[in-house]
């Protein structure tokens, strides 16, 4: 498949505005601009594109919304919170290609009548963070952001705002709090922020690559786009693979990708010809598939009809080697580091998990303490304030669901059964 | 009209409130703990989950929206499942040292945990651990109780407006902490104390000295401290006040207290005060350090009986040897009315004398009436909490959230709302509401105000006329020049400060003694009044005293 979002990223100087207009950046601009903005989310509906932050929301009804209400001004944020573990797809384009994030922002700013917008960019991102001012202030010289943008009378300022390092800021709602300068906890909803977000104006918030894609659909239309990939979901997606893999990485694949494909065709099979254990499909928070279990196409229509979701296209891969209760220990002291201590579920519950799983990884487990993961991370499940709380019960309850024997193990010879094998 | 069904019972509403809201007025009760009357929607303690026919997860009934035709179940066997294990997950961290713990009997945790709780825990490792924090002298703080429902935080910020502590770190991490550290830089309201669910926040004045099944009675009365008039509730054990607390739904305050009211309640039990009248024995050119050494024989004690009969006595005497105009009485303001009442008709009346005075009469009751007679209708009319519906408040002479803080808060209410607050002079209380400040040198704040009222003379609004005092504004004619030079006051401020007063739909005037008491205080007083009738505004005065 041809390169769409990861378009011309070997050469090192990528993302520089000149190298960038070379291979056909910054036409959309123009060309949108010919159309009406409503146009502009026709298109973008045609094209049927949806949110790549891990939600799959259809963008053009998120951007009819906002376009519905009569408040004024509106804001567009781009969600630069990579937060997911395994997830850095939006590194890629944030610090190889990010005109083409600018651009797709200029467009939907302009499709939703949004003339300020922000990139609230992952903490943990220096790198993104310079290379993001260099380009800006390059759009801004080029009159590609500004008051009067390429003389069409058309305004757009841009900024970036650099996240303080909480994995809740990409949450949309904590991420807004986290703008407005407050501390990052989620809000109620309804009100949704297409209605009352940033400042309490209507903002719709889009991840990195949903952004990313507009320019190429405004350049090849909504329909030609909707060929792409999976028919309920359209698009190149970036899939980034990590764990045991010959080849890890990032792959710009189209939509609907057997994760059977995408581990032994593009990226080598597993590692030293071991044997596949386990793989995460979305990020951690996502179910945990076992090997047998992975010829699904990586769509967010499909995933969940094989019992996981697709998530942010976090490929974890685990071979044989690895203990599950440790990994799934993991994950728990990820998640309740990053708990944000609003709701009573998550705040308690995940430390709770994390040390009933430490003391079964240490050889400490007791008769029962499945039961008792099951019993917590139940009373979690569906219950917490935002899906934090719920991805935490659900890593569990999954790990659980399929290697339920690897956690009798540990407990039976009071031992970790990985580190001795 | 809003129908819901809420476990089978038809409720109609008038307004959309919440699924909780609507539940209690229907007097079907969903357990909380983060939720308050006072505050708004949070939804972080998760116990008012409840079940709702078409939507499939559960809600949280405190920040869910009745809408039309919902139908809504909170006693279901899911809905006691939940509140078992959100009650479980709450006490793998909070102590179970109910024995020591000054809340028992009235901690909402424990009467949850009491109602819907397991029987046994199932958390197995150790709990939190945090030291109690005694650096304060009126709060003690015990993180280790802490639920996290916040209530404290958006009290203080939210309704209070002092913005001294909040949520420090995440997670299970959690805990309160005021921003200056282990102390409390604030305004002591204590209204953190009134609405902490367990026994995390404390007033230390009464520290381990009761049990709240223990108290013996309850008084709801007025506050003696300053003119605004809170409700108050003092408990009582022994004929000793244990503690005051307030009351939601009260008039006036609505169950929030001021640093006096809350904590001032100690000398009603002081050993120093009088108890039994004394009649002075010492002879009357008893030297001055005689009279304060504590050894000398100055007074003995009596008997009312003797101690009336000696003055009625002694009135008596005077008034036949030298008239009824030889006798004067001054009242205190910090008297109840019925008190200051009766003792105006005693001196009138039994002693025949027209001799009465208060120190009220040199600053609000002076202020007061002055009021009275321009305007027809006295400052007091203006009912407290509507100053909260002003747009633009324009404070004089006196911090209002100092003076009289309950009323203070109503002006930062209006500025939460978006209203505006003017300033003149320093006003420490609203610092954290950007007012609009005119900072007059000393002694120049007259000038200020006539040029205030010559610039709004242009643009009057009132249609009503008051002749009186159009009459003594008339000729008043201060140019802006005159206050930059004599006031200090930039002109760009000023016309600000002149444009903002003439845009306000819902304005209010606060004046302070400041104001009323210093120097010129009547003509200041006037031009306040004159700035009152050019914008039509509402006028409140602060009074420091009761009465």
């Amino acid at each position: 498949m041809e390169k769409i979002l990861l378009k011309n990223i070997e050469n090192p100087n990528s993302a520089d505005i000149n190298e960038y207009k070379k291979i056909g950046g910054y036409r959309s601009i123009p060309k949108a601009f010919e159309n009406k903005p409503q146009e502009i989310t026709e298109i973008v509906k045609k094209a049927g594109l949806r949110g790549r932050g891990g939600a799959g929301f259809p963008v053009a009804m998120k951007w009819s919304f906002a376009c519905a209400d009569a408040k004024f001004p509106k804001y567009l944020l781009c969600n630069a919170d990579e937060g997911e573990p395994g997830t850095f797809k939006d590194r890629l384009i944030l610090e190889k290609n990010p005109h083409l994030l600018i651009e797709g922002m200029v467009i939907s700013g302009y499709a939703i009548g949004a003339e300020y917008g922000y990139i609230y960019l992952r903490g943990e991102y220096p790198g993104a963070y310079h290379i993001l001012n260099r380009a800006i202030a390059q759009a801004y010289e080029n009159n590609l952001l500004g008051d009067n943008i390429l003389g069409k009378g058309i305004k757009f300022q841009l900024a970036v705002h650099r996240g303080a390092g909480a994995y809740i800021c990409g949450e949309e709602t904590a991420l807004i709090e986290s703008l407005e300068g407050d501390k990052g906890q989620p809000r109620i909803k309804p009100p949704f922020p297409v209605n009352v977000g940033a400042f309490a104006k209507p903002t719709v918030i889009n991840n990195v690559e949903t952004l990313s894609n507009i320019p190429y659909i405004v350049e090849i239309g909504g329909g030609a786009y909707s060929k792409i990939g999976s028919p309920d979901c359209p698009g190149p997606k970036l899939y980034c693979v990590s764990g045991h893999v010959e080849k890890p990485g990032v792959y710009e694949l189209p939509m609907g990708t057997l994760l059977r494909d995408i581990i032994y065709k593009h990226c080598g099979g597993i590692k030293e010809g071991k044997n596949l254990k386990a793989v995460c499909p979305g990020g951690i928070t996502t179910p945990v598939l076992p090997a047998d279990k992975i010829d699904c196409p990586m769509d967010f229509v499909n995933m969940p009809k094989h019992g996981s979701m697709l998530g942010s296209g976090a490929v974890i891969v685990m071979d044989e080697t690895v203990c599950l209760v440790k990994v799934c220990h993991r994950a728990l002291k990820f998640l309740e580091h990053e708990s944000c201590g609003k709701c009573t579920p998550c705040r308690e519950g995940t430390g709770w998990l994390r040390k009933i799983l430490e003391r079964i990884e240490n050889g400490a487990g007791a008769e029962g303490d499945i039961e008792l993961l099951l019993s917590v991370s139940g009373n979690m499940l569906g219950k917490t304030f935002c899906p934090l709380g719920d991805g935490a019960a659900s890593v569990v309850q999954n790990f659980i669901k399929h290697f339920r024997n690897e956690f009798e193990e540990h407990i039976k010879r009071a031992k970790c059964v990985m580190r001795d094998a | 009209m809003i129908t819901i069904k809420i476990n089978g019972k038809e409720i109609k509403l008038e307004k959309p409130v919440t699924v909780l809201e609507a539940a209690r007025s229907a007097g079907i009760k969903i357990p909380t703990l983060c939720w308050h009357e006072q505050l708004g929607r949070y939804g972080g303690c998760r116990l008012c989950l409840v079940e709702v026919e078409k939507i499939p997860r559960l809600q949280t009934a405190c920040t869910l929206m009745a809408a039309n035709g919902m139908v809504v179940r909170t006693e279901t066997e899911q809905t006691a499942n939940v509140r078992r294990g959100i009650l479980e997950l709450l006490l793998i961290n909070h102590p179970l040292d109910c024995p020591v713990c000054d809340k028992a009997g009235e901690c909402e945790l424990q009467d949850l945990v009491e109602k819907y709780g397991a029987a046994s825990g199932r958390f197995k490792e150790v709990k939190r651990k945090a030291a109690e924090n005694f650096a304060d002298p009126l709060i003690v703080r015990n993180m280790e109780r802490c639920i996290m429902c916040t209530r404290c935080v958006r009290m203080c910020e939210g309704v209070q407006g002092a913005s001294a502590i909040d949520v420090i770190n995440r997670g299970g991490h959690s805990r309160i902490e005021p921003f200056s550290g282990g102390k409390y830089d604030c305004e002591y309201c204590g209204n953190c104390i009134s609405v902490c669910p367990v026994g995390a926040i404390m007033s230390r004045l009464h520290r381990h000295s009761y049990r709240p099944w223990q108290m013996t009675g309850k008084t709801e009365t007025i506050c003696p401290y300053c003119g605004v008039g809170c409700t108050l509730v003092l408990q009582v054990r022994n004929d000793g006040i244990k503690r005051v607390i307030s009351k939601i739904g009260a008039p006036v305050n609505n169950g929030l207290l001021c640093a006096r009211g809350r904590f001032g309640y100690e000398f009603v039990s002081s050993k120093e005060r009088l108890t039994t009248p004394l009649i002075r024995i010492a002879p009357k050119n008893i030297s001055d350090s005689e009279f304060r050494n504590p050894k000398s024989e100055i007074f003995r004690e009596a008997t009312w009986e003797e101690a009336i009969s000696l003055v009625a006595g002694k009135l008596k005497e005077i008034k036949e040897k030298n008239g009824s105009s030889s006798i004067a009485g001054i009242a205190s303001p910090r008297c109840t009315n019925e008190d200051n009442y009766i003792f105006q008709k005693f001196m009138r009346v039994a002693l025949g004398t027209n001799n009465i005075d208060s120190s009220a009469r040199t600053g609000f009751a002076g202020a007061q009436s002055f009021i009275e007679n321009i305007f027809g209708q006295g400052a007091t009319a203006n009912l407290i909490p509507s100053l909260s519906k002003s747009d633009l408040i324009l404070v004089v002479g006196g911090d209002p959230t100092a003076v009289n803080p309950i009323l203070g808060l109503q002006i930062r209410a209006s500025s939460r709302k978006g209203g505006k607050a003017l300033t003149i002079g320093n006003v420490k209380g609203l610092k954290f509401f950007n007012p609009k400040a005119l900072n007059p040198k000393p002694y120049t704040d007259a000038v200020l105000f006539e040029g205030i009222v010559t610039a709004l003379k242009a643009g009057k609004k009132s249609s009503e006329s008051v002749a009186s005092l159009e009459v003594m504004i008339d000729d008043i004619n201060t140019s802006v020049k005159d206050i930059e030079d004599t006031c200090n006051v930039s002109a760009k401020d000023f016309s600000e400060f002149i444009d903002m007063l003439s845009a306000s739909l819902s304005p209010a005037v606060v004046i302070g003694k400041e104001t009323v008491q210093s120097s010129g205080g009547s003509y200041k007083l006037m031009l306040l009044s004159a700035i009152k009738h050019l914008i039509n505004a509402k006028i409140y005065l602060l009074s420091e005293r009761a009465k």
